[in-house]
């Protein structure tokens, strides 16, 4: 009797102990919208350690998008890698270049509903997790640019307020009539607002989308490997012509540098009458605004069209096996189609699944606002975010020639042609 | 015995070295040692390349631009903030109702964190409607674009840090004028002199040891701040019209991951630093000597 209470006590002992042991991960998030993002990461953390007692995940506030691939990038150089991180999607030319991460399709084997799960993400919010034939990242918190219209000015001016532009042709016309100027010439009020700032050429890559259209005349600015660009396309060179006839020959625009933050300030104070900015900015400006508004697609030449922007799922090399699935079971909870609705009506991110729509939390919201399901409708147009290897420095060499074309310092062509040269020279060391 | 007298004063510093050794001299050594490899995004594994980066850096035009945009900033921020501030000090030097009060206000940009008065100066300079555009379209200047215009951005930053240092560096005139003695100034009355020989001849050669000392402050900390072009220009600014060396340091570190040529930008940022402590030893020397005098 005595024996087996020593065996029953060693069982207990060992079940408790393991118990007690739950595999430890480290999760680095950025965060960089408006609004306490932070608490809702945390508190989603919280109910995911709750249900899975063997798993304790530390969530750690990273700051913006940056600072948390800096600091990924700084413990990855001491030795202790993070076990996951939301990074921008964008990121993956770099994380592989340092040799950081882990393709995540051994995971995706091993579930019995993997390809199942991967088919339910839209396929433009997937296309930045490709390389080599691989997948590299789970999409999490992901936008676009949208159109928002401000309807009280489009009555003033006679048009439809329920008429949004849909052409290049039409989106000039609006902006002639609701560009408005003081006796003395000077403009009170811009037809049409555009972030163009900080080496940021998110807005401008929509305008280059729009120049084509899937399945007939494809669009394509870079390489497949991330290895080569192509910036001296005709889709690039007749986007920067009407994003530079905006400002310069129709002046519904203003000239040069738009600051990405004063935009939403400029609409919501009656400066301007239309402004292409992120989906995440749709929460803000809907509380803030105190006119009637309108969301839209961005208006297309050939088509519609978009890029995709936000931050993904990584999964760290140099953690032990077990952390990596204990992440990867992290991840696909996140991403749970509930989980999805939630974080998605709560930041203001575009739900990243299909079926995330089907949910009763956001099929409630989306009948209250349906103004949130113009982005996801727009994914249809939607094209991967521009990325290759040393994309902070190529994106900062196509942005400061755009800019010189912009501002009258070069000709259009000339400018693309140095951007490309100067592209040329960064990826070079790249192509094997 | 002796060894212990010897050794005392050296136990007395140990604690700060540590300190100074361990966060100063040791990364200002690896940051020289680094700088000979080259390591970055395509070699993640540091390779030994001599002097290889120094020469694309100085052949790089943008490095140029950097270190004068760097100096430029110093300039226009370094010699009106020392005129204004010792106005200022001028001004407030006198006993008067309330005087704390204004010194307080003058004083008071100083103590703001860069970071925040950064951000109020993005806010006034909004165009359109930002307070100083809006006023200056109204005095028909038309529509200034301060920081998005490539040619203002950097004089735009420059006068946002002078309104930031100018009370800074004016209680140190304040302290300097504060130490002159009255006789000399009953004196000139006495004599007949008027306000401005007073300045001339008492206020202005009696501040001199203060000025200096506010010079090589001034000179030191120009090239040590970032803040400003961090908040105000994003990407520092149309055509890295407000890059200056700290940023592009940052830039090119941890945005663009070269860590070998962002640690030659660290060597060149150092030797400057350097270069500024030697001419304020040598300053702070005759200032000592001044006052004997």
């Amino acid at each position: 009797m005595r024996r087996y209470l020593a065996v029953f006590v060693f069982i207990l002992g060992v079940s408790v102990g393991l118990v007690a042991e739950p595999v430890k991960l480290t999760f680095y998030y950025p965060v960089s919208v408006a609004g306490p993002l932070a608490k809702v990461i945390e508190a989603m953390v919280a109910e995911f350690n709750a249900a899975h007692p063997d798993i304790q995940v530390t969530p750690v506030f990273a700051g913006g998008y940056n600072d948390t691939l800096l600091k990924v990038q700084a413990a990855i150089l001491g030795g202790t890698p993070p076990d996951v991180a939301i990074l921008l999607s964008t990121d993956l030319f770099t994380l592989k270049a340092i040799d950081a991460i882990v393709p995540l399709d051994d995971f995706i084997a091993d579930d019995a509903d993997g390809q199942e799960y991967i088919d339910d993400f839209f396929p433009a919010l997937m296309a930045n997790s490709l390389l080599e034939g691989k997948i590299w990242s789970i999409p999490f918190q992901r936008s676009t640019p949208i159109l928002y219209y401000n309807k009280d000015l489009f009555r003033e001016v006679g048009l439809d307020p329920d008429k949004p532009p849909t052409t290049w042709d039409e989106l000039v016309e609006y902006g002639l009539m609701l560009t408005q100027r003081a006796p003395d010439g000077s403009v009170t009020r811009w037809g049409l607002e555009v972030p163009f700032s900080g080496g940021f050429i998110w807005n401008f890559e929509a305008f280059i989308y729009q120049t084509g259209c899937p399945g007939c005349n494809e669009v394509k600015i870079v390489s497949d490997d991330g290895t080569e660009v192509y910036f001296t396309s005709q889709h690039v060179l007749t986007a920067l012509r009407f994003f530079r006839d905006l400002s310069v020959y129709y002046k519904i625009m203003p000239n040069g540098y738009i600051n990405w933050g004063t935009v939403p300030s400029d609409f919501l104070a009656g400066r301007a009458a239309m402004i292409y900015h992120s989906t995440g900015s749709l929460t803000h400006i809907r509380n803030n605004a105190s006119f009637e508004f309108g969301v839209a697609f961005m208006p297309g030449l050939s088509c519609y069209g978009t890029p995709t922007g936000g931050g993904n799922f990584y999964i760290f090399k140099g953690i032990p096996e077990d952390h990596r699935k204990a992440a990867w079971t992290f991840v696909r909870w996140m991403t749970s189609p509930e989980k999805v609705a939630e974080w998605s009506i709560k930041s203001g991110y575009i739900a990243v699944r299909r079926s995330a729509y089907d949910t009763e939390l956001m099929s409630a919201f989306t009948a209250e606002h349906p103004e949130y399901l113009v982005a996801r409708d727009q994914l249809a147009y939607a094209h991967k975010e521009f990325a290759c290897y040393n994309r902070a420095k190529v994106t900062k060499i196509l942005f400061d020639q755009l800019a010189r074309a912009i501002l009258g310092e070069a000709s259009p062509e000339e400018a693309l042609e140095e951007a490309q040269r100067q592209a040329n020279a960064e990826l070079e060391p790249f192509r094997k | 015995m002796r060894a212990k007298k010897v050794l005392r004063p050296y136990l007395f510093i140990l604690p700060a070295f540590i300190f100074l050794g361990l966060f100063t001299y040791w990364p200002v050594f690896k940051s020289v040692y680094y700088s000979f490899f080259r390591w970055n995004l395509f070699t993640p594994r540091r390779v030994f390349v001599g002097l290889d980066l120094y020469r694309e850096v100085f052949q790089d035009p943008l490095t140029w631009k950097v270190l004068k945009n760097t100096f430029q900033l110093g300039l226009e921020t370094i010699v009106p903030s020392i005129i204004i501030g010792m106005a200022l000090a001028l001004l407030l030097n006198r006993a008067l109702r309330g005087i704390s009060l204004f010194r307080l206000a003058v004083y008071y940009p100083s103590v703001l964190p860069t970071v925040a008065l950064g951000a109020i100066w993005v806010f006034l300079f909004i165009p359109g409607y930002g307070l100083v555009p809006y006023y200056l379209e109204k005095l028909g200047f038309g529509q200034v674009r301060f920081l998005e215009d490539p040619r203002l951005a950097l004089h735009a930053i420059a006068f946002v840090t002078v309104w930031k240092q100018a009370g800074y560096f004016m209680i140190f005139f304040l302290a300097g004028l504060q130490n002159i003695p009255p006789y000399l100034y009953e004196a000139a009355l006495i004599e007949g002199a008027g306000a401005f020989q007073r300045f001339r001849y008492i206020t202005f050669p009696l501040l001199k040891p203060i000025s200096l000392f506010v010079v090589v402050m001034a000179l030191i900390g120009s090239v040590q701040w970032v803040d400003q072009v961090f908040i105000m220009t994003q990407d520092a600014g149309p055509f890295n019209s407000t890059n200056i060396l700290l940023f592009y340091i940052y830039q090119t570190a941890f945005q663009y991951w070269d860590l070998g040529k962002a640690s030659v930008l660290t060597v060149i940022q150092v030797s400057i630093l350097i270069s500024g402590t030697l001419l304020a030893f040598r300053v702070f020397e005759r200032g000592i000597y001044y006052e004997r005098a």
